[in-house]
């Protein structure tokens, strides 16, 4: 009893030893009494317990006890109890008063509060103990006075509410009545919605389980009605459902376009059959219009289709009459004659000599054996098929060859007249259609082919003049010159003179060509290595040199062949921007080569001779250093930065004048926009090549270093930081290890004394910090029941607040603690943080005009993070009239767990300022807001 | 941006603390509406003895004579716990104020043992927190003091004693030469008790103690008129702290001036419907939280409910058989009935529990 009755005199208490048992004469007494009343209760048995009621009572039969005699028959499987009424009855039922044995403990050092700390103090002091109200005076009724005493608060047991909150009771094995509905019928489904797509549409209002798409039991055809649950015990799934409804309606979902109609489904499916009812209707409807419509189209049809089974009777005796056969023969394959019933064998026989006469073309041969080729003259046989527009009639040993420019010519001449009769022999013929026979040919006009041809002819001839011309003229004599035994005495010349000047370089021709060598090539060049190549001039080209009277146009064609080879399919480009080259004409091929397979028209024998030049340039062994076959691949324009970057000073600047004086300068109006124009290709270009896609935080081409500094977004930190790093989504990952776990299931039992002691512990360090008895009860009495918790890197953000000794459900974990501000400040002060780059929120609000502000002044607790499922709770409390937030635990928390709670941010339905969630909780929302 | 990202805690706590939004009138109407939403069976068909419900509504508590103890949640409507005492048996289990902690009464048949203790069992942890010793006999009854940590129990060893948690040995002894049922006023500042007529008298008494001076006298002392063999199981204190209620096995039950101890009413219900039964029960009768109405079971497995509004101060002693609402049980008698402190919900229970709720449809 906490109201210690010191207002009663103490003169008359006696005093007894702590550890003295009061009872023991008390006890004894007791006996005695019990001895004296048992003999009269037995003797007269209790009456009227156990007479039988008189009326009979309902007929309801309720399990359970008997009304009539007051058994449970159930009852008699257990023990019998000692509050049962026969145990009971044995006992005696009054007793004599004896007044001296009221007594009240008014002193107990076992129940004193300020002993607490001292066992010494205990000890000494005793029990007082007030026997049968000695030294009161007179009793009262302490109601009457009514000021002593608190008034009732509502935590009490007996507070005399006026109204109650209705329970909502889950539903389970022991609830009574159906279970709550939560099946969810929609109708008049668009019928383009099948089950997925229902599934997924629908599970973007919760888990759907149990979808049932209704069709029609004879058509199976979707009558438009499905039915669903939420997922989740029956209460939870309604409570989904209504949700949804409610959604439904004031959203206007729209699935597929069409409104969504929807219900809860009642006990008897009575809706879901009305629906399925009127929707038959209505699909029977349907249905028979469909028929009706489709017998008609179906009529309609048939007419159509009758009309075009006549047309196309009709095109087709056209098209048999009009229409050349389809292609029946296949390129490179011989068909057999009559007697072997045209018989289609793979391959052709054709000798070679006959086949740039037959030039693809289809033809027949009648083989020698038929018709020996001796004994008969072309002539007659030309005569025989005079019918047939035939281009050529060949005659081998082998046989007679009947070229035809057109393939259905040669199957007309095949079919009618194989197997005739020829003087003494018969015309056995095989029809043959070469390898490379295109049908094109057989589709263009007779005149076009015959041009073609001739044009060919011409062509091919003109062609094969100069071939015999270059191979038998001019080679045989070309090599006679270049033999060295008819020059001795040259060759002797010209090693004197090699002896003499070793290196004739230094004209200011050459250099000159060099230079321009340079700006055809077009790219970043060095003039050192240009000169090297000069060096590497192979074997043979020397000696053409010492042939040569003109040295330095021999050097001049050298080098354009080299910076050819380079890049040869740049100088186009290059007549364009800058340099204007005119090409000798090459008069003496220097070099032999068989060309007889190629087909050259004269005019480009030159070319193709400079080409083969080139070539065996290139694959000449190389001397001295090694040289790459294939020349690096250079960036393809003209580069104007090179060419300034090359032109250092004064100096440079001259000698490129004087390089290039030489050349008519190209008509550029304005220099400027020219020069704009080279360097922006250029950009262009290594844009082109080198920029490639980069991730989003990497996205500046330079260097980081030059980059200053900007916010790495957290979805990325995520990704590298370790303390960031979620190992087990659904819990917080304990960042801090203060003490070693300890075995989990002791932990469990011993976890409430263990929050009791402490909690007792710091009471009394409390106690002892203040001291006196005023200070104690100004304590805070939130401060007194916080758990030790403490603040470190979260997964979720920045800092967390983590839980250092396991927490039980329910328990008061920290208090909010801020600047208490009204609601004006809080948003002046939540605009001035965001100026200031203070991004995290740290305003708590309490009601609608007050906010609690832990920015700049508070308690750890401003640290808790959000989680989606979070392990604590925000509620408010009032303490001493003021409203105060306080976390909770909403279930057991471990040690060394992250606390969280959610924040309730108001739903932002701008999405750029909504703030991404990053609990990772199973059921995270993404967002906070 | 406004000021949308200040953490919003109020908009629930209005929910939990007030409960407006589902909060109802405990008025005729909405009593009429009550239906039975649960039906827990666990304690295999033996009878049960007593009912309670924790401070805060949540929690329900039935002892029953297969010797157990369960804890059922009232805010979800679930069993939750199942709590056996083979050992002692159990009866009378009384929530402490201390969440999940209750004192219970052991009814073991070996009276040698002299063991009629009251115990003290924390059911978080299904430990003994302390064993209260001094009675001699079987206890009958125990009342917590609604606002301080302490009790009062009644014994058939004819004497009342007042306990404090701390200390196993009561703080005070009270010698009333009978057993009685006994009951603390809503402030916690006196107690009564009520000496059920006995040895065929009709006369019942009830006297009223302060807690300071209870061991020189009873500052009022009331004699009911009462039925011969009458056996009182409930005394009770209207949350208001006007009336005083009594709980009989017979087919009357009284309702007193809290301040005069003056009978005001006598419920009486039709005369078979008495409620005798081998083992006894915590009463068939409870008042609603705001006190305006007295539920009655009675045996024909009905709940009358009786409107106390027309009970006025100084009145003479009225009889009231006529009950204004009747609700009907298919659960079992309700033989012992009791009314949650805070939530509209209450308990009834023979061999099984029922939880009964107004329809709020």
């Amino acid at each position: 009893m906490s109201y210690r009755g010191s207002s009663y005199s103490n003169r008359r208490y006696q005093r007894h030893d702590y550890n003295t048992d009061y009872n023991n004469d008390y006890n004894t007494d007791h006996y005695i009494k019990h001895d004296k009343f048992r003999p009269e209760t037995t003797s007269t048995p209790k009456s009227g317990l156990n007479t039988p009621i008189q009326t009979p009572i309902s007929n309801i039969v309720v399990p359970g006890t008997n009304i009539t005699n007051g058994i449970n028959n159930k009852d008699n499987e257990f023990d019998k109890l000692s509050h049962h009424s026969d145990l009971i009855n044995l006992l005696p039922q009054s007793f004599q008063i004896n007044p001296s044995k009221n007594f009240k403990i008014i002193y107990d050092p076992e129940l004193d509060k300020t002993l607490l700390l001292d066992k010494y103090d205990k000890k000494k002091k005793s029990k007082i103990i007030r026997y049968n109200g000695d030294g009161i005076s007179t009793v009262f009724d302490p109601r009457k006075l009514n000021n002593d005493y608190p008034k009732l608060n509502k935590k009490s047991k007996k507070f005399p509410f006026k109204q109650l909150p209705i329970p909502k009771f889950t539903f389970d094995k022991d609830s009574l009545g159906p279970a709550p509905l939560s099946t969810l019928l929609l109708w008049d489904l668009p019928t383009s919605v099948n089950e997925t797509y229902l599934k997924s549409f629908l599970s973007l209002f919760g888990k759907v389980e149990e979808i049932k798409f209704i069709n029609d039991d004879q058509s199976a055809a979707f009558l438009g009605i499905a039915t669903f649950k939420f997922q989740g015990n029956p209460e939870k799934s309604r409570n989904l459902a209504q949700i949804f409804i409610k959604q439904v309606k004031d959203e206007n979902i729209l699935i597929d376009g069409v409104k969504l109609n929807i219900k809860i489904n009642d006990v008897n499916d009575d809706l879901l059959n009305e629906k399925i009812d009127s929707a038959k209707r209505e699909f029977q409807k349907q249905q028979l219009k469909i028929k009706e419509e489709e017998e008609e189209r179906k009529m309609r049809q048939k007419r159509q289709l009758e009309e075009l089974k006549r047309q196309e009777l009709k095109k087709i005796e056209e098209e048999k009459k009009q229409l050349p056969k389809p292609e029946k023969y296949k390129p490179n394959t011989t068909i057999l004659s009559n007697r072997r019933h045209h018989k289609v064998v793979d391959g052709v026989f054709l000798p070679n000599e006959l086949n740039k006469y037959i030039k693809d073309r289809p033809y027949i041969l009648i083989h020698d054996k038929y018709v020996p080729v001796k004994k008969c003259s072309s002539q007659d046989l030309k005569r025989m098929l005079k019918r047939y527009d035939w281009t050529r009639v060949l005659s081998d040993k082998t046989g007679f060859y009947i070229v035809f420019n057109s393939l259905n010519e040669c199957e007309r001449c095949f079919l009618k007249e194989d197997g005739r009769n020829f003087f003494e022999y018969k015309l056995i013929m095989e029809m043959a259609i070469p390898e490379n026979f295109k049908s094109s040919v057989e589709q263009q006009s007779k005149g076009d082919s015959v041009d073609e041809a001739t044009n060919i002819l011409i062509k091919e001839f003109q062609s094969f003049l100069t071939k015999d011309i270059r191979e038998r003229i001019i080679a045989p004599t070309i090599l006679d010159l270049l033999n060295h035994e008819h020059y001795p005495n040259l060759i002797e010349e010209l090693k004197a003179k090699e002896k003499e000047k070793p290196k004739p370089i230094t004209s200011n021709v050459l250099l000159k060509q060099n230079a321009m060598s340079i700006l055809k090539q077009q790219r970043l060049p060095t003039f050192k290595k240009n000169l090297k190549k000069k060096f590497h001039i192979p074997m043979q080209h020397a000696l053409n040199e010492s042939e040569s009277e003109e040295q330095e146009e021999d050097e001049e064609e050298e080098e354009e062949t080299t910076s050819r080879s380079v890049t040869p399919m740049h100088k186009r480009e290059r007549s364009e921007t800058a340099a204007t080259e005119d090409e000798p004409p090459n008069k003496k091929s220097k070099f032999l080569y068989d060309s007889s397979d190629e087909e050259m028209e004269e005019s480009e024998v030159k070319q193709k001779q400079e080409q083969v030049e080139q070539i065996l340039d290139q694959y000449q062994p190389t001397e001295n250093e090694p040289k790459t076959v294939y020349p690096e691949i250079s960036t393809t324009s003209f580069n104007l930065d090179a060419l300034q970057s090359l032109i250092k000073d004064d100096e440079d600047l001259k000698l490129a004048k004087d390089i290039l004086q030489d050349f008519i300068a190209s008509k550029i109006s304005n220099i400027d926009y020219w020069a704009w124009k080279q360097k922006d290709v250029v950009d262009e270009i290594i844009e082109d090549e080198f920029i490639e896609e980069l991730p989003s935080r990497l996205d500046s081409i330079n260097s980081f270093k030059t980059d200053g500094y900007k916010k790495i977004p957290d979805s990325d930190k995520i990704e590298y930081l370790p303390h960031r790093k979620k190992t087990n989504i659904s819990k917080p990952v304990k960042t801090i290890q203060y003490e070693q776990e300890e075995n989990n299931e002791q932990q469990q039992i011993t976890n409430n004394s263990r929050v009791n002691r402490a909690n007792n512990r710091r009471f009394a360090a409390d106690i002892a910090q203040i001291g006196t008895e005023s200070d104690v009860l100004s304590l805070n009495a939130l401060t007194k029941r916080k758990k030790p918790v403490t603040f470190a890197r979260s997964t979720i953000h920045n800092w967390g607040l983590y839980a250092m000794e396991p927490i039980g459900k329910k328990e008061m974990i920290i208090e909010y603690v801020g600047e208490r501000i009204r609601q004006q400040v809080a948003e002046h002060r939540e605009k001035s943080y965001l100026k200031t780059g203070i991004g995290s929120s740290y305003l708590f609000r309490i009601d609608e005009n007050t906010v609690i502000d832990a920015t700049k002044k508070g308690g750890i607790a401003r640290f808790i993070n959000h989680c989606c499922s979070p392990s604590c709770t925000a509620k408010i409390i009032k303490v001493e009239g003021k409203k105060r937030i306080v976390i909770y635990a909403l279930r057991d928390i471990e040690a060394n767990e992250e606390l969280t709670y959610d924040y309730k941010f108001e739903r932002e339905t701008n999405d750029e300022e909504r703030i991404r969630c990053l609990c990772g909780a199973p059921g995270c929302k993404g967002y906070l807001n | 941006m406004s000021y949308n990202n200040i953490h919003n805690g109020y908009n629930k706590e209005k929910s939990i603390n007030n409960g407006s939004h589902n909060s109802v009138l405990i008025s005729e109407k909405t009593l009429k509406s009550c239906q039975q939403v649960k039906n827990f069976n666990y304690h295999q068909g033996a009878s049960i003895t007593s009912l309670d419900f924790n401070d805060s509504g949540q929690y329900l508590i039935s002892s029953g004579v297969d010797k157990s103890i369960q804890l059922y949640d009232c805010f979800k409507g679930v069993h939750y716990k199942d709590i056996q005492s083979q050992k002692y048996g159990c009866h009378s289990a009384r929530f402490t104020h201390e969440e999940l902690n209750c004192l219970y009464l052991s009814t073991l048949t070996d009276n040698n043992s002299g063991e009629d203790a009251i115990r003290y069992l924390s059911l978080s942890n299904n430990s003994y927190l302390r064993y209260f010793k001094g009675h001699k006999s079987q206890v009958s009854s125990l009342e917590l003091n609604p606002i301080y940590n302490s009790f009062i129990s009644s014994s058939f060893d004819g004497t009342v004693k007042i306990w404090d948690f701390k200390s196993a040995n009561p703080v005070g002894n009270l010698e009333v030469g009978q057993n009685t049922i006994i009951a603390y006023d809503p402030q916690g500042i006196i107690f009564a008790i009520g000496k059920y007529p006995i040895n065929d008298e009709s006369l019942g008494v009830v006297e009223f103690y302060d807690l300071k001076s209870y061991d020189k006298e009873p500052f009022l002392k009331v004699e009911v008129q009462a039925l011969p063999n009458q056996i009182w199981n409930k005394l009770e204190f209207s949350n208001n702290g006007k009336y005083l209620l009594i709980g009989t096995n017979s087919y009357q039950h009284y309702i007193l001036d809290a301040f005069t101890g003056k009978t005001i009413a006598i419920i009486k219900l039709p005369i078979y419907s008495k409620m005798y039964f081998k083992y006894p029960s915590t009463g068939c009768c409870s008042f609603t939280p705001d006190s305006k109405y007295l539920l009655v079971g009675t045996s024909n497995s009905r709940i009358m409910i009786f409107d106390l509004n027309k009970l006025k101060e100084g009145q003479e002693t009225i009889v009231i058989d006529k009950s204004d609402i009747i609700l009907q049980s298919t659960c079992g008698i309700p033989k012992i009935l009791q009314f949650n402190p805070k939530l509209y919900s209450f308990a009834t229970s023979d061999t099984t529990v029922t939880l009964w709720s107004p329809n709020n449809q």
